[in-house]
């Protein structure tokens, strides 16, 4: 048979029987949803216009300056006029109001200040304390109007900075979280399809027909494409949410093609590199419960991996630390697509990074093949790294 | 026919295959017999790569044994293994798909070996969910779905009650008959004298008896003389030169005689002792040759 075949046969097995599992079925929609509901919840608790109340004032003059101080701080706001203090309190304690202003005098909260409106209310009533001062001292008020207008200056950065570089960072952690979670989850998919071949001894049966090697690569390709098809399903999930809640009130960076692109890549790159780690180290354990031991060291690497990003990338490392996480093909799979994402990183970067990556892909995959197939036949107590390299030859 | 040629497997220190060599012929069943730690499980994994020999060879109608070749073998390991959440119909034809077979190739072998074995109704259902007798029925359908030109079977009859143990044999005829060759490991000697031509005894990793089983009892060395007498003291048997006693009691006497010495002195001394009510006087039985070949 060709060896592709019987690869593509193992692979089919793995993507149909997932596939068909509750387990998975039920877990692909949860993570959907909670994509979603991350992306479209914010949009839905977003405070639209505030509730302002007057307490006796100059009405409309104070009205007016509530309106534009509001409107230079980027809130919309609709304002209320009561005659009596104890009124609007009661308001604003059943939440009906979300500040009352006692003209000229008080600001009343109903706990924390809504820092937005803050800013606005407050500038308000120092407006219209300045306009009385200036009033007092005879100033003509057009005149003090004129010197109380906004200044008029410019804005630059050194560095370009895009104007939603906020919701981009934000974008990049997502994009590191779900690579971390979708590459430890099929990972550990692949860690168990070869436990529960050893441990209900399938895989003699298994071996009398096909190749070890062949046996390892089918189910990582399978696994990985199911993978893959759960990641473009999260993604995709956040772009319509994405495109379904874009009203304009708050700033979301659109979801790129390439960033897409770049995502699916990573994934397989990362999940290549780990699953097959996690595949030969399965091989050594005969039960479940020593899977977990033969795999803590692999785990304990992409656990630390991830803070490591999460600490220098994400944080504040020094450039060469930073670039050390983006080659190293221990953190290539979260740092590149996080850096991509707030779009800092160099193009050469990133191709060497993707070098180096299937540099190391190949190597693990040599290595990986030799141990399983030295360790996968071997049941009973786990098997040592070392004696499943020496074993390996004792198989065809 | 299957060739083992010269087979050596060191594991560390112990010694597994020490130039084992024998041969399976087609349209035959051979037993494969050998004490616990003999080889015998090691020379079955020989053929289907699951152990590379130190040295020496299995070849498959004179043609060592590759990958391809495996294909159209059939293996039944000693550790049963399926999996447990696959369904039964979808799992066989899986099995059939890995040995070359085209899907619909495969579907159709799997829908009849699941009708020869009585499973037809639980194609739909999950393996773990089937009897144990069922679930044994099912690893047998795995080994055989390629219609097998060599089907290896290591220990099929450890742990089957006796009506599957009928089951077994009758295919294992079935498929013998249809040009198969046939190899499977037993401890139970009574039903290998029963369905095999052929035997091969291993100890050590070495073969140390083969041949066809009937050849084998009538060039032994020696019969087994079997008499019963009435009425006879004890200590009447006289000594015949060339006769060893095997067992006594109730008065039948088993006992071991050299190919060339006469039976006839016995029983006419057993005459004088006393009524002589049965005599058998056979080629020794298989279990028999097993213990001599295996003794240290």
């Amino acid at each position: 048979m060709k060896s592709t075949r019987s690869v593509l046969l193992v692979a089919r097995r793995e993507l149909i029987e997932r596939a068909r599992s509750p387990a998975f079925i039920v877990s692909l929609a949860i993570s959907v949803l909670v994509i979603g509901a991350v992306v479209v919840l914010p949009s839905l608790f977003a405070e639209g216009t505030r509730q302002v109340a007057l307490i006796d004032a100059e009405a409309t003059a104070m009205e007016d300056l509530v309106a534009a101080e509001a409107d230079r701080a980027g809130v919309t706001v609709e304002v209320t006029h009561y005659a009596d203090l104890a009124a609007a309190e009661a308001a604003l304690e059943a939440g009906d109001l979300d500040v009352v202003v006692v003209a000229d005098r008080e600001i009343v909260w109903s706990a924390e200040p809504d820092s937005q409106l803050e800013t606005a209310v407050e500038s308000a009533l120092f407006m219209a304390n300045v306009q009385e001062r200036a009033a007092e001292l005879g100033l003509d008020p057009s005149a003090a109007a004129e010197m109380l207008a906004p200044a008029d200056f410019t804005v630059r950065s050194l560095e370009s900075v895009g104007s939603d570089i906020e919701a981009r960072r934000l974008m990049a952690m997502v994009a590191m979280v779900l690579l971390f979670m979708a590459i430890a989850m099929y990972g550990a998919f692949v860690l168990t399809g070869v436990v529960e071949e050893k441990s209900s001894r399938v895989v003699e049966v298994l071996l009398a027909r096909v190749t070890p090697r062949h046996l390892l690569a089918g189910k990582i390709l399978g696994i990985g494409v199911l993978g893959l098809a759960q990641v473009a399903a999260i993604v995709a999930g956040a772009a319509v949410a994405l495109r379904l809640t874009d009203d304009g009130a708050i700033e979301i960076p659109e979801i790129s093609l390439g960033l897409v692109a770049l995502l699916l890549l990573w994934f397989v790159l990362g999940f290549a590199f780990y699953s097959t780690a996690y595949g030969a180290l399965g091989a050594l354990a005969s039960r479940t419960e020593d899977a977990q031991s033969a795999t803590g060291p692999l785990t304990a690497v992409l656990i630390g991996g991830y803070f490591f990003v999460f600490i220098t990338v994400a944080g504040e490392g020094s450039e060469w630390v930073v670039r050390l996480a983006t080659l190293l093909p221990l953190t290539a799979p979260m740092a590149v697509p996080m850096r991509a994402a707030t779009g800092e990183l160099p193009v050469w970067e990133g191709a060497t990074a993707v070098a180096l990556m299937l540099i190391a892909i190949y190597g693990m995959i040599r290595f990986a093949g030799r141990m399983y197939t030295g360790a996968v036949l071997r049941t009973g107590a786990k098997v040592r790294i070392r004696e499943a390299l020496r074993a390996s030859s004792d198989v065809e | 026919m299957l060739e083992f040629d010269g087979l050596t497997k060191r594991f560390g220190p112990v010694i597994a295959l020490d130039g084992c060599t024998f041969r399976v012929h087609r349209g035959r069943i051979t037993g494969f017999l050998g004490p616990n730690g003999a080889g015998k499980t090691t020379a079955m994994r020989a053929v289907f790569g699951l152990v590379r020999p130190d040295s020496g060879q299995v070849r498959w109608r004179g043609r060592p044994v590759g990958h391809r070749e495996r294909l159209r073998f059939g293996y039944l390991p000693e550790e049963r293994g399926v999996y447990p959440k696959m369904r039964v119909g979808d799992q066989l034809s899986y099995f059939g798909r890995l040995s070359e077979m085209s899907g619909t190739a495969a579907d159709a072998a799997a829908d009849r070996w699941l009708e020869r074995l009585g499973l037809a109704e639980r194609a739909g259902d999950r393996v773990e969910v089937l009897s144990h007798g069922n679930q044994q029925r099912f690893q047998l359908s795995l080994a055989v779905i390629n219609d097998p030109e060599l089907l290896v079977l290591d220990e099929p009859f450890s742990g089957l009650d006796p009506l599957a143990v009928d089951t077994m044999m009758e295919l294992l005829r079935e498929v013998a008959a249809a040009g198969a060759a046939v190899l499977f490991s037993s401890h139970q000697l009574d039903l290998v004298e029963d369905l095999c031509e052929d035997v091969v005894i291993i100890d050590h990793g070495r073969v140390v008896m083969s041949g066809r089983v009937d050849e084998l009892r009538t060039t032994a060395e020696h019969r087994t003389l079997t008499v019963t007498v009435r009425g006879a003291g004890a200590g009447w048997l006289p000594d015949v030169p060339g006769a060893t006693v095997l067992s006594e009691s109730d008065g039948t006497v088993r006992l071991r005689l050299q190919r060339d010495t006469d039976p006839s002195e016995v029983i006419r001394v057993a005459g004088e002792a006393g009524e002589v009510t049965a005599v058998s006087y056979q080629p020794p039985e298989l279990s028999e040759l097993f213990r001599r070949a295996v003794q240290p």
